[in-house]
């Protein structure tokens, strides 16, 4: 079951700093696309690993696709790499870098706060979105391309 | 409040729109970015959940 709403609920409460990127981004910016996974960007450094680690513990979290159902421990979160995880609030995918090595400190001002359920977030703006789905180049980016354009095409008329 | 007599309110605009104002050149759908632009951000995540649990409660039924 997935319950957006609690779990960014629950990661600000934490006072985890992340930011929301790939599908769910484009669509919480008005953009009609669909997505089966949601994406968070988040800081890599010790203070926040351990506000994360303990947004996790509350979601119940577990690497996906282990039959052993294991917890994430802080040298997982410490890499660049992704993390799967299955949360009590549906899928979570965790990025401790995207597109070529960027970080969170390289794109957050590439951000926009959005108030979502009573909470402030923050995404990954529509513009950058376009520019690293251009740069990437893969089949899946270059699909979704026309959609975000238009997307932003429209907000930029009104 | 107007008191202008509207004599088919059910009628289609006087002016429907094109084709080219509902699609764009890349065959996206204008009026669902419209829609969509339109709701607020809570909204727009309400949908983004209800479409992953009906994807999700779709596969369970499998």
């Amino acid at each position: 079951m997935f319950d957006l709403s609690r779990l960014f609920q629950i990661l600000c409460t934490h006072r985890v700093e992340f930011m929301i990127v790939g599908g769910v981004a484009a669509a919480l910016q008005g953009a009609p696309v669909l997505t089966l996974d949601v994406d968070i960007l988040y800081r890599v450094e010790e203070a926040n690993l351990v506000r994360l680690k303990g947004a996790l513990e509350e979601l119940n979290a577990i690497v996906r696709g282990d039959a052993r159902s294991l917890p994430l421990d802080e040298d997982q979160l410490r890499t660049k790499g992704h993390q799967l995880t299955s949360t009590d609030a549906g899928p979570l995918d965790l990025l401790g870098s995207i597109h070529d090595g960027l970080r969170y400190e390289d794109l957050i001002e590439s951000t926009q706060a959005l108030e979502v359920v009573k909470v402030s977030v923050r995404v990954l703006s529509l513009e950058r979105l376009i520019e690293l789905k251009r740069e990437l180049g893969r089949p899946k980016d270059v699909a979704m391309l026309p959609v975000l354009e238009a997307t932003l095409r429209e907000r930029q008329r009104r | 409040m107007s008191d202008a007599f509207d004599p088919d309110p059910g009628a289609p605009p006087a002016s429907a729109p094109t084709e080219a104002e509902q699609v764009d050149a890349n065959g996206v759908d204008l009026t669902l970015v419209r829609h969509t632009l339109s709701l607020s951000p809570t909204e727009r995540l309400k949908a983004v959940e209800n479409y992953l649990n009906a994807v999700s409660t779709v596969r369970v039924v499998r």
